[in-house]
């Protein structure tokens, strides 16, 4: 956990050390089975960003007394409330069609690990602006992750980019599917933590080169 | 009687292997990385996600059956379904904590990973889009729960291959761990002659 000691939090943190598709998996789901082109992950980041900030700045008012399982699973149907209008809003601008073929993993964000677990075991801990800091964070990197996948498998299985054609000497539409989509994310992931180990190495090495100069 | 039963299988074995959970909608992959680490870890998670998708799915039929004509049901079916999700979980936690409350001690940390999680709630919204006779829900539900501890059990079987000094430094554990997922969602995709 990056945070100093005066509490403050690192927004890059959730972005990239703790990535939740890329780095720890821990909300891979959506991405693997929804966000199979860019229409259909815009519509799950939208929906996830909205629902998790909402729901974890109203379990904040709560109060601690409540017993743990109690707590845990008003978590739960708060976010099932606050899904209602986020579904009704996404209606109004992606259209009822494109919202209806993602309905399943749309429904399944108010039980995202943000919110179930990671609530108690981190953003509670902190005050309110650190907590929504470090929850932006979070969400950031989940819906980053979200429009690459789904911008990725848009190009290799269409050809095509929202409605822009991308012309491209092969075709994969095996992308679309569930078991591209764990491909995919397992190849993007690889590459993820070779790109940021390296870069972590490089900056260490610069900076005990620097500290030997001085 | 036959008949009830043949529904029931025949749920249950769409639910395990047809419409795995895991493999096929990519549900609840948090909690079986999780869960693969260890076999406690593993027997515990599973057990509750069998037991809440059971009851659940038995109760969820009732909602479909008794509510579903209501024009707003799709947009509460959500609230309504983590509505019994939350019931089951904390009446069976009562249960628990008064008849053997060492059992709840020890799997405190993770119950509540096993009951509110994707696998758990996707299932009981797959059914009721299946729609059916309260037996084909009930073993749908148990199917499901099957299904993930089938899921779960392969995971934990290679667990010390995935992350072997084999595998490269960037790839080993989660990376390589959802392209292994991804190889067995495509021999089974290829086996059930899906497209």
């Amino acid at each position: 956990m990056e945070q100093n000691k005066s509490g403050r939090v690192k927004l890059l943190d959730g972005i990239l050390n703790q990535n939740m598709v890329l780095m720890s998996g821990l909300f891979a789901g959506p991405v693997i089975g929804a966000a199979t082109n860019l229409e259909n992950s815009l519509v799950i980041a939208l929906a996830f960003t909205l629902i998790t900030m909402a729901t974890a700045g109203l379990c904040r008012l709560l109060p601690k007394k409540i017993v743990f399982s109690v707590r845990i699973a008003l978590y739960a149907l708060i976010a099932s409330v606050i899904y209602i209008p986020v579904i009704m809003l996404e209606n109004l601008i992606f259209g009822a069609d494109t919202v209806r073929s993602v309905s399943l993993y749309l429904a399944i964000l108010v039980t995202n690990p943000l919110i179930m677990s990671k609530t108690e075991s981190r953003f509670f801990l902190r005050s309110v602006p650190m907590m929504f800091k470090d929850i932006t964070g979070f969400v950031i990197g989940f819906d980053l992750s979200c429009i690459i996948v789904g911008a990725l498998r848009d190009i290799i299985s269409d050809n095509m980019l929202w409605n822009t054609i991308i012309p491209l000497p092969f075709q994969m539409s095996a992308m679309e599917s569930v078991y591209g989509g764990f491909i995919l994310v397992g190849v993007l992931a690889g590459l993820f933590r070779f790109v940021y180990r390296r870069a972590l190495r490089r900056r260490s090495r610069s900076a005990s080169e620097n500290n030997d100069q001085k | 009687m036959e008949t009830i039963f043949s529904r029931f299988l025949a749920a249950a074995l769409l639910g395990i292997f047809i419409e795995n959970a895991a493999f096929e909608r990519a549900l609840g992959v948090n909690v079986l990385l999780y869960a693969a680490r260890k076999r406690e870890n593993l027997i515990g998670i599973f057990t509750g996600v069998v037991y809440v998708t059971t009851i659940s799915s038995a109760l969820t039929c009732l909602t479909d059956r008794y509510f579903s004509a209501w024009e707003y049901y799709n947009i509460l079916i959500p609230f309504i379904y983590i509505f019994i999700v939350s019931a089951v979980y904390i009446l069976t936690q009562m249960l628990v904590w008064m008849f053997f409350p060492n059992i709840l001690k020890r799997v405190k940390k993770y119950v509540h990973l096993s009951v509110f999680n994707c696998a758990v709630l996707g299932a009981l919204f797959i059914q009721s889009r299946i729609g059916g006779t309260f037996a084909s829900y009930i073993g749908y539900g148990l199917g499901t729960g099957l299904g993930f501890l089938l899921a779960g059990y392969l995971l934990y079987a290679a667990e010390d291959r995935l992350n072997s000094e084999n595998v490269p430094e960037s790839f080993r554990g989660m990376p390589i761990t959802m392209i292994y997922i991804g190889v067995i969602s495509l021999a089974l995709s290829a086996f059930w002659g899906k497209h």
